[in-house]
């Protein structure tokens, strides 16, 4: 007996997610067939079934309110943008952007930017991703996160201009490849040496032989090496400011940064794409 | 057995892409009652999905504004438009691809429910209106029940799974236009679909609304 109930159990197992698409009508007729045979001798599939049936129904019942000047509002911002001359071109320069994001580089000094890349992100849940770990962590990602989105929607927006119709292509692309946050850190190229978290606005010196011994690593490796550095302290504070599953990387001037963050982009998350890439 | 409906994937849809690819045409050579057509037979989709996704209304009407001017966009530029199988899929991607955007740009932080700010600045759960009420007060009042808990249960869902059932629910979506809206293979639009239909009935159980 109890035999036969576990062989009935999975030969319920397996139509399970098909009772679903049978009352969505999205099986073919042979799955149909089976399927209707299924239920004609399971009473448990056949409650399971008709319980979501009654869902569906109930689900249907929920209408969610519009706003009765929806059409209006739409409308009204589609001719605003078209007086505006709108054209979905990126027009905010990098410099604006950076300011935007509270990088406060000086105004002619040369900086070394590092730049932290994530490999795979730590987000706020919505985008299929891990949640942030902690709530002080999502307040410093929150403000990265901003910047690296703007900066990768500034490359899908050039690309866009070259090859239209693979626009939607890229942004998904950004999207689902989930760019997470840029740790960055700076230099001048004076004797004063600072750095700064984008999401914390915190300031603090970082030297070269600092920058040289963490340059390239992935968080694992960089932190590894932390115990046995004579910077130490450095290392830690810096490292502190990086998201988990990060690679430091340094540039030498700021224009560099976009570069940079492309080709990591593209090597990382759109091999694909590489090739669209090379073919603008 | 009583009977269960089975509903088939409505050929209205097909309809409406066809009527939409035809208006598309119009909108690209500079038809602006075309285009204005196009916004009326997208634009609820549009709102519900930037809905679902932001979870606030004010949100969910400037993702909606943001999505027909890059329709617009789209319109006014070479791209071909022979590439574009389901115009409705294609819309409704664009809207969740703009509130994916605005919610990065924003920096939202994810809500536990529906909510709005009133005047304080305090959340409150927003009230979404049950239209369908029946005369009998004592009927009215268990279906008003079970209603609301059935809407707190798919609002507990994650996102995916909330957003995959209202498309098909709400929507009437297919699973190919739910794939092509979500940007997820067929497959797992069909078991993303039963895991939250299961969840919601697990969440109802445990409230003894069955």
């Amino acid at each position: 007996m109890m035999e036969n109930d576990d062989l009935r159990r999975e030969e319920c197992e397996k139509f399970l997610e098909s009772l679903s698409a049978y009352l969505d009508g999205e099986l073919d007729a042979a799955e149909v067939g089976k399927i209707k045979n299924h239920i004609d001798n399971c009473a448990e599939c056949r409650a399971l079934y008709e319980r979501f049936a009654a869902l569906s129904a109930d689900i249907k019942n929920i209408k969610t309110e519009i706003p009765a000047d929806l059409h209006s509002r739409i409308m009204t911002a589609v001719r605003g943008a078209k007086a505006d001359g709108a054209d979905g071109k990126k027009g905010a320069s990098l410099q604006t952007k950076l300011r935007r994001y509270g990088l406060w580089l000086g105004a002619g000094a040369a900086a070394v930017i590092c730049l932290a890349m994530i490999g795979s992100p730590i987000f706020r849940g919505g985008f299929g991703m891990d949640l942030a770990k902690n709530e002080n962590d999502v307040a410093l990602y929150d403000a990265e996160i901003n910047y690296a989105a703007e900066e990768h929607s500034y490359y899908a927006g050039d690309l866009a201009e070259d090859v239209p119709e693979k626009a939607l292509e890229v942004e998904d692309a950004v999207m689902e490849a989930q760019m997470g946050a840029f740790d960055t850190y700076s230099r001048t190229e004076n004797s004063e040496h600072y750095y700064s978290a984008s999401g914390g606005g915190v300031t603090k010196s970082c030297s070269d032989e600092v920058s040289e011994e963490i340059e390239g690593d992935d968080m694992e490796t960089a932190g590894s090496k932390v115990q046995s550095s004579e910077n130490k302290d450095k290392l830690l504070e810096i490292l502190d400011h990086v998201m988990t599953e990060s690679t430091v990387h340094f540039v030498e001037t700021e224009s560099e940064m976009p570069e940079i963050a492309e080709d990591f982009a593209i090597q990382k998350f759109f091999p694909a794409r590489g090739e669209l890439i090379r073919q603008k | 057995m009583a009977e269960i409906l089975i509903s088939q994937a409505p050929k209205n849809h097909e309809k409406r892409d066809i009527r939409l690819a035809e208006l598309a045409l119009s909108a690209r050579n500079g038809s602006e009652s075309a285009f204005e057509d196009m916004v009326k037979l997208c634009e609820r989709g549009v709102y519900e999905l930037a809905l679902q996704v932001s979870r606030n209304r004010e949100d969910a009407l400037d993702i909606s504004q943001d999505t027909f001017i890059k329709l617009w966009q789209f319109l006014g530029s070479e791209a071909s438009l022979d590439e574009i199988k389901s115009w409705y899929s294609y819309v409704l991607r664009m809207a969740r691809n703009c509130a994916l955007d605005f919610l990065r740009k924003q920096s939202i932080r994810r809500h536990d429910s529906l909510s709005v700010a009133d005047e304080d600045g305090e959340r409150k759960d927003m009230e979404i209106p049950d239209d369908d009420i029946s005369s009998d007060p004592v009927l009215s009042y268990y279906r008003s029940e079970r209603i609301e808990a059935v809407r707190d249960a798919i609002n507990s869902l994650e996102d995916d799974y909330r957003q995959v059932l209202v498309l098909r629910e709400n929507e009437g979506c297919s699973y190919k236009e739910i794939s092509d809206i979500m940007g997820i293979e067929m497959g797992t639009v069909k078991s993303k679909i039963f895991r939250a239909r299961n969840l919601v009935k697990e969440y109802l159980q445990k409230r003894n609304i069955f």
